[in-house]
């Protein structure tokens, strides 16, 4: 592992929904180059996780987030994309009403009209080159775009401001299998210009093919971690999404991955 | 015959005033969720100003316009950072926002008529001359021009500032999906902030084109900002046409029912006209969105 | 805790507030006595006007709709009052106050009936257009005295009966009255419903009350209190002109409201003796609306509890916060309680419970919650709850596709599935938030389809939110008893008035109420405030909610999300509890292990359809289901079978 080079660190944190607490104590470190996957059953606090990393909180939240060791547990989610962190939220989320051309464009609104009109252009370009059939939608408002184009809308509207951490909720939850596999290609090209990446991804074989390491989600902290190469990795996550176990005991001892940083 | 031509087109340059109005309450609604009651007085801010400029001081008309708009706009952006954003701080908490509103506009109200009150009713002068228009047996004041030109100048350019320019796509953006707008890195606090000085903008020409047509009645501004409201709900919530075609309605039948009914009650024939508006087509003639859902 | 001990509670004063409000009653009689008919006069004003920030208190603090307009009302009676008082001189207080209550009830009504359908802040905005345009109207018509208004010092035969320090004291009672009905509104049925309205409009729906409906008795409640102060106002003042009607007067009483303290009981009194006593006793000429609007803005800016929150001294607060986080402790206090679970409950002079609950007191007292069937007899098997070919689609996407479903009473069936494999929709289409588009929902015999959601509440449907929904304010032991109420309806008026038959009825409810909390450990957190439990608390209280609605079915939605594993054990042991009582309850859940434990039939969603729907018998022998259909489930949701090493 890279120690000196995680772009996200994420240490003993919780987030809830109001009242109600989601997100138990996690902590995890991405770095540059990397691509991380987060798995897990529903209601374990995945969305959330992600959500109030990235600034969107709709309850209180404890613990830091260091991006490129800056704090920026306090910041609002417009803050932290200046900052270099950008989320692609669940359910290939768009600008409806606008045409694709704006939607992209609009993702650039952190750079600042000047550093814009010239960065735009070649934002685009990569984005064209990692979803190429976008070039075609221009001025199709965003709107009536199927599922799958709708996310490399999203995903590509995400990378304009150029960040250098990418976090994406379940991107090809609902997308036929043949973009499934456009998205995670573009994810392996991002991850080789040295972004990092923390993607949630339900189907468990893709996100093992696709990532590095993987982090396993229960009820609010994780229970397992491990290398997405290893041979039993797909072994051990089986048994701990069918194990369904005691319902009521907290779950297993809380792993992270041992990182250079932690004794 | 011409009576009824006058009317009309004195019907239209009301309601614009009023589709300029309501305009304003779509943009400041869409951009930060609150209704500004006190729009109307706003509005006789820029009338105001342009009487006191013009009768008082006697500037000339174009120093006058520049600075009725900066006025109201200024105030605007003011009220958005010291008040608005107060009450989105506080959160949803009940009917805080709506009522602040309702209070500044009875202070602004208030100041309007002390100002007003030691002055003699003087005529304020139009920008483009006292002598009448003449379109074949029918002469038209040439304020009532100007108004309608400017409303329709207004309108384009807040149409095609939301389509065509970048700030104006992010706080279309903002309107449809205010997380995600966030996660995109727009922010909450610049489109209000815009949208509040758009509207202020859109105040002061209003105030300063109506001046000559309402000389120096300042009771208006509550009056007007209802008015405002029906256009807006004949027309319907967020659409910019929707704004232009109610405001425009309620002027016509305004001015008709003064003309040909009774003046004195217009106000009770314009809450008759809402009830009716909001119990047949409660979301407007142009627009599908109900306001519950914006 | 006992039924009497709960009563105490809620009504004891400190001993040291009882006499303060005494004397300040006491020296709010006595000191006007001293003073000038004109000085009476004046205050007689400002007690009218508190009358109309009651009305305001009422529907807009107490039930939370915006009419900030509703002073409008206040206007309108006066007129209705004082043009008809010109031709009959002799009428009496009691007589205008009908007409005022009369008259602006009927307003309120009027519109209220358009307006509440579309948004609340519609009918705000028409209010004030009202009040607008009735100084207007009366200004130009012949009628109203046009601008001079209607002076009855010169009407022929008038003379009142009251005046001075005697008409004083009547209005001052009239005001106390209104106070007292405020105070008795807040802790009636009715007023626990404006609760629930100003709270959350689906937690209105679900518990069976119709939200219009209750809108509308807000309003025109509120606009009959305006009416009233109209009475006052022109029998003291004796003539009722535009000016007294202005849109300046419904800021002020705004004002009042806001600064007297919003949603209390003195708040109305202390708010009108401060505004309308500035405005009366305070010249300030031309500058008043500066003064008031200015005020009104800074308070709704800065302290919008009213003035009390400028007086906080900080050791006071300091103090009161230390004492409400002593109540709610969180967690520690749950696991005790459920351990309580198995203690009877003593209700003193209670009416006896129905047949099936007698052998659940039993049951429970061995410490036996939903330890299965009840013995002894439990009620008739029930109606089934069925779904039959549902299906529903938005826009284009198919959420349900031909979905059956069956839950039988006393049954608890789980309904699991990821996210969008349609099983919130599925929830959704039968409480009624959505309309199917094809296919059927009974309740029996009985369509549940295209009903609204309120009215299949009152069915017996219950419900739990994926947030608990309950009215923060209110205590614990008034969020239950609104549900209680719904079953048992013991007569609004009755009740609110504490007389008759309905007292009896509400000593029945509040016993069912603090059952209700008992059966699910909380019965010594009763009167804290709902608000300030912790999150597994609050769930447990919409829980014992739900219970007192004594509902057929129960449909929770994901109650086990962010609970503790000693709140989970509680809630499995209330789940089990209810299909004791014959309840059916349809459990959505993704924590599939507590779904396992307390379901006895399971259905699998995913993407829309039911891949299974059957017994988890063999799953609880086994605890590793890589081959059940629990399994397959599981399988498809993480794709198991296309992967495996590499």
């Amino acid at each position: 592992m890279n120690a000196g080079t995680e772009l996200l660190s994420v240490r003993a944190f919780t987030a809830g929904y109001g009242a109600m607490p989601v997100v138990l104590g996690i902590s995890l470190d991405v770095s540059a180059g990397e691509v991380v996957a987060v798995l897990g059953r529903n209601g374990a606090g995945k969305t959330t996780s992600l959500s109030a990393i990235a600034g969107l909180r709709s309850g209180k939240s404890t613990g830091d987030v260091l991006l490129n060791g800056k704090n920026v547990s306090s910041l609002s989610s417009a803050e932290i994309v200046r900052q270099g962190l950008a989320l692609v939220p669940e359910g290939h989320r768009v600008f409806a009403s606008l045409t694709v051309r704006q939607n992209l464009e609009l993702g650039a609104a952190p750079l600042g009209r000047r550093q814009r009109r010239s960065a735009v252009g070649p934002a685009l370009d990569r984005v064209y080159q990692l979803f190429p059939v976008l070039k075609d939608f221009g001025k199709r408002p965003a709107g009536l775009l199927s599922g799958g184009q709708q996310q490399m809308v999203a995903i590509g509207q995400a990378l304009m401001a150029g960040p250098r951490v990418l976090m994406l909720d379940e991107p090809t939850s609902g997308i036929a299998p043949g973009l499934c596999d456009e998205i995670y290609a573009a994810v392996l090209r991002l991850k080789s210009e040295q972004l990092a990446v923390l993607v949630v991804e339900q189907n468990v074989a893709r996100a093992l093919r696709n990532s590095d390491r993987y982090l396993v989600m229960e009820r609010g902290r994780f229970v397992l971690a491990g290398g997405s190469h290893d041979a039993d990795a797909f072994g051990r996550i089986e048994s701990v999404i069918l194990d369904v176990g005691n319902s009521s005991s907290p779950p297993g001892a809380v792993i992270t991955e041992p990182s250079a940083a932690e004794s | 015959m011409s009576l009824a031509i006058t009317t009309l087109i004195a019907g239209i340059a009301v309601g614009s005033v009023y589709a300029l109005i309501a305009t304003c309450y779509s943009i400041v609604f869409l951009g930060t969720r609150v209704f500004n009651l006190a729009q109307g007085d706003i509005v006789v801010m820029g009338l105001v100003v342009s009487y006191f400029l013009l009768d008082v001081y006697h500037l000339p008309q174009i120093v006058t316009l520049v600075c009725a708009v900066a006025a109201t706009t200024l105030f605007s952006v003011l009220e958005e950072r010291l008040i608005i954003r107060r009450f989105l701080k506080l959160g949803s908490a009940g009917f805080g926002w709506f009522i602040g509103t309702l209070g500044l506009a009875l202070v602004l109200e208030t100041i309007w008529a002390i100002l007003m009150k030691s002055q003699n009713p003087v005529p304020i002068p139009s920008p483009l001359g006292s002598k009448p228009l003449h379109l074949g047996s029918v002469s038209i004041e040439p304020d009532f021009v100007l108004c309608i030109a400017v409303t329709l100048v207004l309108v384009v350019a807040v149409a095609l500032f939301y389509s065509r320019t970048y700030i104006g796509t992010s706080m279309r953006a903002t309107a449809e999906d205010r997380d995600l707008a966030g996660l995109r890195g727009i922010k909450p606090g610049q489109v209000s902030m815009i949208a509040f000085a758009m509207a202020g903008v859109i105040s002061g020409l209003a105030g300063y084109v109506l001046a000559p047509i309402a000389q120096s009645d300042v009771s208006i501004g509550l009056t007007y900002g209802l008015f405002g409201f029906i256009g807006l709900a004949i027309g319907g919530f967020g659409s910019l046409p929707g704004a232009l075609i109610g405001g425009w309605l309620v002027g016509i039948g305004q001015q008709v029912f003064d003309v040909y009914i009774n003046p004195n009650y217009d106000l009770l024939a314009g809450l008759i006209l809402l009830l009716v508006v909001l119990s047949v087509r409660p979301t407007g003639l142009l627009s599908s969105r109900s306001i519950r859902t914006v | 805790m006992s039924v009497m001990a709960i009563r105490v509670r809620q009504k004891v004063l400190a001993p040291r507030a009882r006499w303060m409000i005494i004397a300040a009653v006491v020296l709010l009689y006595l000191v006007p006595a001293l003073w000038s008919t004109y000085r009476l006069t004046q205050i007689d004003e400002i007690v009218s006007f508190c009358l109309v920030v009651i009305g305001l208190n009422i529907t807009m603090a107490v039930a939370g709709q915006d009419v900030i307009g509703l002073a409008a009302a206040f206007s309108f009676a006066g007129f209705c009052i004082a043009v008809p008082l010109q031709s009959a001189p002799h009428m009496t207080l009691a007589g205008m106050c009908v007409i005022g209550v009369v008259s602006a009830g009927l307003l309120g009504a009027l519109l209220a009936l358009p307006t509440l359908r579309v948004a609340g802040f519609y009918l705000g905005l028409t209010t004030i257009f009202l009040a607008e345009l009735i100084p207007q109207v009366a200004q130009y018509w012949s009628v109203t005295g046009g601008q001079v208004g209607i002076n009855l010092f010169v009407v022929a035969g008038f003379s009142p009966l009251l005046s001075g320090w005697t008409l004083y004291a009547v209005l001052l009672t009239g005001a106390l009255l209104a106070t007292f009905f405020l105070w008795l509104l807040i802790s009636s049925p009715l007023g626990r419903r404006f609760a629930a309205l100003r709270s959350s409009e689906e937690l209105t729906q679900s518990l069976g009350i119709t939200p219009y409906v209750t809108k509308i008795v807000s309003v025109v409640l509120g606009a009959a209190f305006c009416g009233v102060g109209a009475a006052m106002y022109v029998y003291s003042q004796q003539f009722f002109a535009p000016g007294s009607a202005s849109v300046t007067t419904v800021i002020l009483a705004l004002a009042a409201l806001v600064i007297g303290g919003a949603g209390t009981v003195w708040g109305p009194l202390i708010g009108s003796a401060i505004v309308f006593g500035l405005n009366s006793f305070i010249s300030f000429s031309d500058y008043g609306g500066i003064v008031f609007g200015l005020l009104l803005l800074l308070f709704v800016m800065f302290a919008p509890g009213g003035a009390k929150d400028l007086v906080k001294i900080r050791g006071v607060a300091q103090r009161m916060g230390a004492a409400t986080r002593r109540r709610a402790q969180p967690g520690a206090a749950t696991v005790a309680d459920s351990g309580r679970l198995g203690a009877q409950f003593r209700t003193g002079g209670a009416p006896p419970a129905r047949p099936p609950e007698a052998g659940a007191v039993a049951a429970r007292e061995n410490g036996a919650v939903g330890a299965g069937p009840v013995p002894g007899g439990g009620p008739e098997p029930g109606p089934d709850l069925r779904v039959i070919a549902a299906r529903k689609a938005f826009g284009g996407v198919v959420a349900v596709a031909d979905a059956d479903l069956t839950v039988s009473s006393g049954e608890v069936h789980g309904l699991i599935g990821s996210n969008g494999s349609g099983k919130t929709t599925l929830l959704n289409l039968i409480t009624g938030y959505y309309t199917l588009d094809a296919g059927q929902i009974l309740l029996g015999a009985t369509p549940l389809s295209g009903k609204s959601p309120h009215a299949i509440a009152r069915r017996g449907v219950a419900r739990s939110f994926q947030t608990p929904k309950i009215i923060a304010n209110s205590t614990a032991l008034d969020n239950v008893l609104i549900a209680v109420e719904q079953k048992h309806r013991a007569g609004d008026i009755g009740s609110l008035l504490r007389v008759g038959a309905a007292r009896a009825a509400s000593q029945a409810n509040l016993a069912r109420a603090a059952e209700a909390l008992a059966r699910v450990g909380l019965e010594n957190r009763a009167l804290d405030r709902a608000g300030d439990l912790s999150h597994g608390n609050q769930r447990l209280v919409e829980i014992a909610r739900c219970i007192a609605f004594e509902p057929t079915f129960m449909l929770m939605d994901e109650p086990g999300a962010g609970l503790s594993p000693a709140e989970l054990d509680v809630l499995k042991l209330a789940i089990r509890g209810l299909a004791s009582y014959g309840i059916g309850v349809l459990l959505v859940e993704h924590n599939i292990p507590m779904v396992l434990e307390v379901a006895s039939r399971i259905t699998a969603m995913h993407e829309g359809t039911v891949l299974f729907d059957g017994p988890p018998d063999e799953l609880r022998r086994n605890p590793r289901i890589a081959d059940a259909f629990l399994g397959e489930t599981l399988r498809a949701e993480f794709a198991l079978d296309e992967g495996g090493p590499k």
